[in-house]
């Protein structure tokens, strides 16, 4: 600041000599304020890179996702894995005399039904199970 | 000349003993009747059991049919294994297509197994009664009971 400023003369000479002082001061950074900001900033964007903790609906979501699908898979396979025996004619699942009964109600050959109720009945290998 | 006549007796003691176990089981086998019921509540239209015999002591040697009019025919079973004598165990089936009115309700004889047993322990039969059904070929809550006599 020059000494001859006329912006000073019709200041008071108390306030034009602190005016100068505070003109002369240099600014004054501590190492030790520095460092703790840069340290500061770091924490702060730090913690806000840390991905979050994934919620439990997602965590299970891919499992589920795969235990559904096995599911489809079996209900839909299962009619050409596992087909009901032809004996069972009135699908309960198991083949039993009420089969052969339920053939001859339907008027059905009865040479059919005397070879279903024959299977029904056999002992060795040609035992018409499901 | 010693070896040669122990050789001798030991083989006619085995022989001994042999024909003694065969005259043994022969006097143990014997022949028995089993008679089989089912208790229904509702008509009975059709029915099916299986006989055992729980120490496998039991060949099966024939199958007749039993009390009802409904049921003239002989029921179903494996003739084939009954004949070769191969049946230590039996499957019994048979329904009727008569009316409701004419089927046997109640305590009926649906067949009687004649069986042939073997050694001396009496016989532990165990009876399944595997389904019965009502005039519609719906299935039926039943009870199967048997009673035996002595064979000829």
């Amino acid at each position: 600041m020059p000494e001859s400023d006329p912006q000073f003369e019709n200041l008071p000479d108390a306030l034009v000599a602190r005016l100068k002082r505070a003109d002369r001061s240099q600014p004054i950074v501590d190492p030790r304020t520095d460092h703790a900001i840069i340290a500061d900033a770091r924490r702060h964007f730090l913690a806000a890179r840390r991905p979050r903790p994934r919620k439990p609906v997602i965590r299970w979501a891919l499992p589920l996702a795969a235990a559904a699908a096995l599911l489809v898979a079996v209900l839909v396979l299962r009619p050409f894995g596992l087909q009901r025996s032809a004996d069972d004619v009135d699908g309960s699942g198991r083949v039993d005399i009420l089969d052969a009964f339920a053939l001859a109600r339907s008027q059905a050959d009865q040479q059919k039904v005397d070879a279903l109720a024959a299977r029904i009945v056999s002992l060795g290998e040609h035992r018409s199970d499901l | 000349m010693k070896a040669r006549s122990l050789y001798i007796a030991l083989a006619a003691v085995a022989a001994l003993a042999a024909s003694f176990a065969l005259f043994a089981q022969q006097q143990t086998a014997r022949f028995a009747v089993v008679d089989v019921y089912v208790d229904s509540a509702a008509p009975l239209a059709a029915w099916q059991f299986e006989l055992r015999e729980q120490h496998g002591e039991m060949q099966v040697v024939g199958v007749e049919n039993g009390d009802s009019r409904a049921y003239p025919e002989a029921p179903y079973f494996d003739r084939a294994a009954v004949d070769r004598g191969a049946a230590d165990r039996i499957i019994v089936a048979s329904f009727s297509l008569k009316p409701a009115a004419e089927l046997p309700i109640g305590r009926a004889r649906v067949a009687t197994v004649h069986v042939r047993l073997t050694g001396a322990a009496s016989p532990d039969y165990q009876l399944q009664l595997v389904a019965a059904g009502a005039a519609d070929g719906q299935p039926i809550d039943a009870k199967i009971t048997f009673d035996t006599r002595t064979g000829r």
